[in-house]
């Protein structure tokens, strides 16, 4: 089950921690999810429904973009 | 997510005036601030915002600024909120973040806040945010086109007291003061933003004292929820489906490569997701964007599409939902440089979502516009008033013609808002001289509706020496032109040396890595430099145009003949005939 979880770096510190669906940097409380793929964390319960929702049935749990596409700007603009 | 259900609904008339009065407060407050602040982006430029805040952060009032910072300000809000506690907040305290991996848009852009308190307990927040036009850094003007790392661009500000009660936090103030380049600047600019924010407390504590705070804070509620609703319905009109777009920097100023941004856009019933994670890694230089600056530009393109009505809060952000990886040109991950993100890559992204739209809407979409703001930054001393100087100068761009009309022309990005500087304050306040300020005839994309017109200014130096920065775009690309439309002209800065017979490129002439974004270029007196905003896509066919605004373009001089010619079908006719 996620759970909410706080952000303890010390004051002095930054530790960066980021959303697994939506990308932006969590100041404080979290929520994490741990599977057998380890722990991802969110920074809301709607992004946490997102990534089951959306990421992992279009994206899969994986996904990477194809290193490079080789478009040139003359493709968008004939596009 | 619609909040708590209110105890008692609020009539819809007294919704619509309190709504109004947000509204108001915050054009009063950007009223004080262009009245009382030194610099010409914030008193000519208007390149500010300002907003109220609810006690969770989110936005419940905001009035016609930058749709940039009106669409990320609630990340920074809240952001602060969590990092500095709530109790941090006591009466006469005032905050200030200018932190682009704590929720801002890029450093330049000063977030400042004051929370109001009603019968000793807090009710809410005023705040704004601003370019404050000289932060340090490598570059003056603190547009560090070449900029690697975060620590190029400036003095950062994670979440600081300044003010304590009224009282200023001095060093807090000395630190700041001490590394930017215009300190004299600097102290008029934050006191028009902090005394906006004391117009702003004043006028929504005559609100609550009008309607109690109990009211004003469920007629928030049903706003945000309200909005909410609005944005919903609007989306739930549209077809269902995925639709893609794309687009590119032309290079981020240390390295000679596009950086493209791409989108998958579903519309799934109500709601929305901007998917960006095929877009590439993030760059080099500065022209990686925040996350809050790709998510307030979902939001203002979707705000481009749906209906006017709706009251812009947080509530009407809640159905458009993102997807990004951190650590790409769409979410730079630290200490990733991100100064140019703001301004060129904002308006680029924001383009690429209604392009998206335009297969769900056709009809409510618009080509893509110039894009860039054509940053122009220069610093040093004035040789009449010995005082060292920075200026941060922008120029407008041609719009994208919509399926109603014509773009406009040379107008700040849309995602920006701001105004044109006039003539006279940049040659009264900087030793230049504008020898020519005009339209760029044949610049807009042709088509059915044809994009707004580009500019072209040059100036002459008229100071011994002066250092001069630049962040372009779409100097080498275009402004796509849609469903039949032709591209707007590219973009340009070109320089010609005193005693040169021609206006050359930077790279051409100095050396720059990139001809669009460089810095700390310094140039003579007599040189000219001139810069060249982009033009605006057309939208459909340009055979499709009415003969008669053919003709009205050419007898105005926006198209020549020989365009009209050839990109119309165009042919006079005879002497009466343009």
């Amino acid at each position: 089950m996620p759970e909410w979880r706080e952000n303890d770096a010390e004051w002095y510190e930054e530790r960066m921690v980021h959303c697994a669906t939506c990308g932006r940097m969590i100041a404080k409380r979290y929520l994490a999810e741990s599977s057998e793929r380890g722990t991802k964390t969110y920074c809301s319960e709607e992004c946490l429904h997102l990534y089951h929702d959306y990421v992992l049935v279009e994206r899969g749990p994986d996904y990477r973009p194809p290193p490079n596409t080789g478009e040139t700007y003359a493709d968008l603009m004939v596009k | 997510m619609v909040t708590k259900q209110p105890v008692a609904q609020i009539d819809p008339v007294t919704l619509s005036v309190i709504n109004n009065a947000f509204v108001n407060v915050c054009r009063e407050m950007g009223t004080a601030m262009m009245r009382t602040s030194y610099s010409p982006i914030f008193n000519e430029g208007l390149d500010f915002s300002c907003m109220l805040f609810n006690l969770r952060g989110d936005l419940i009032g905001q009035a016609e600024f930058c749709p940039t910072m009106l669409g990320s300000c609630q990340y920074a809000m809240k952001w602060m909120l969590d990092e500095v506690g709530f109790d941090a907040f006591g009466p006469g305290d005032v905050f200030i973040h200018n932190d682009p991996y704590r929720g801002q848009c890029h450093m330049p852009e000063h977030l400042v806040v004051k929370a109001v308190f009603h019968e000793g307990r807090p009710w809410g927040f005023v705040g704004n945010i601003a370019h404050v036009g000289e932060i340090g850094g490598m570059a003056p003007g603190s547009f560090a086109a070449d900029a690697t790392e975060v620590y190029q661009e400036g003095l950062r500000l994670p979440p600081l007291k300044i003010m304590d009660g009224g009282e200023y936090v001095r060093d807090v103030w000395r630190i700041v003061l001490a590394n930017h380049r215009t300190p004299k600047t600097t102290w008029g600019d934050y006191h028009a933003m902090i005394g906006s924010l004391h117009v702003a407390e004043a006028r929504v504590q005559e609100l609550l004292a009008k309607y109690g705070a109990e009211t004003l804070t469920d007629a928030s509620d049903q706003l945000l929820d309200y909005s909410e609703r609005f944005m919903r319905a609007e989306i739930a009109e549209m077809p269902d489906g995925v639709y893609y777009a794309q687009d590119c920097m032309e290079d981020d100023g240390v390295t000679s490569r596009p950086y493209w941004m791409r989108l998958r856009l579903t519309i799934r019933g109500d709601g929305a997701i901007c998917d960006w994670t095929d877009s590439d890694e993030q760059a080099k230089g500065p022209i990686n964007a925040t996350f809050v600056v790709t998510a307030a530009s979902c939001y203002s393109g979707f705000l481009n599409v749906v209906s006017d009505d709706i009251p812009i809060n947080s509530g009407c952000y809640r159905p458009i939902r993102l997807v990004t990886r951190p650590g790409t040109l769409v979410n730079v991950m630290h200490p990733g440089p991100s100064v140019g993100g703001n301004t060129e890559t904002h308006p680029h992204i924001q383009n690429v979502v209604i392009r998206a739209l335009a297969g769900a809407v056709p009809e409510r979409v618009a080509a893509a516009e110039g894009a860039s703001s054509c940053n122009f930054l220069f610093g040093g001393f004035h040789p009449e008033y010995g005082d060292y100087y920075t200026n941060y100068h922008i120029e407008g761009s041609g719009w994208g013609g919509t399926v109603e009309h014509d773009g406009n022309s040379v107008l700040c990005p849309n995602n920006g808002n701001c105004r044109n500087t006039p003539v006279e304050i940049l040659e009264t306040k900087y030793p230049f001289l504008v020898e020519e300020y005009r339209l760029r005839p044949d610049s807009a994309g042709a088509g059915r509706w044809r994009g707004g017109l580009a500019s072209s200014r040059t100036f002459r130096v008229t100071a011994p020496e002066i250092t001069v920065n630049a962040l372009f775009d779409r100097t080498r690309t275009q402004g796509p032109g849609i469903f039949g439309g032709q591209a707007g002209a590219s973009s340009g800065i070109f320089i010609q040396r005193l005693g040169d017979d021609r206006f050359r490129r930077f790279s051409e002439a100095f050396g720059t890595v990139s001809d669009s974004k460089f810095t700390r270029v310094i140039v003579t007196e007599g040189d000219r430099i001139q810069l060249e905003s982009a033009g605006g896509g057309g939208l459909g066919d340009p055979h499709q145009r009415p003969r008669e605004l053919v003709a009205e373009d050419i007898r105005q001089g926006l198209v020549s003949a020989e365009i009209a010619h050839q990109l119309y079908g165009y042919e006079v006719r005879d002497e009466g005939d343009a």
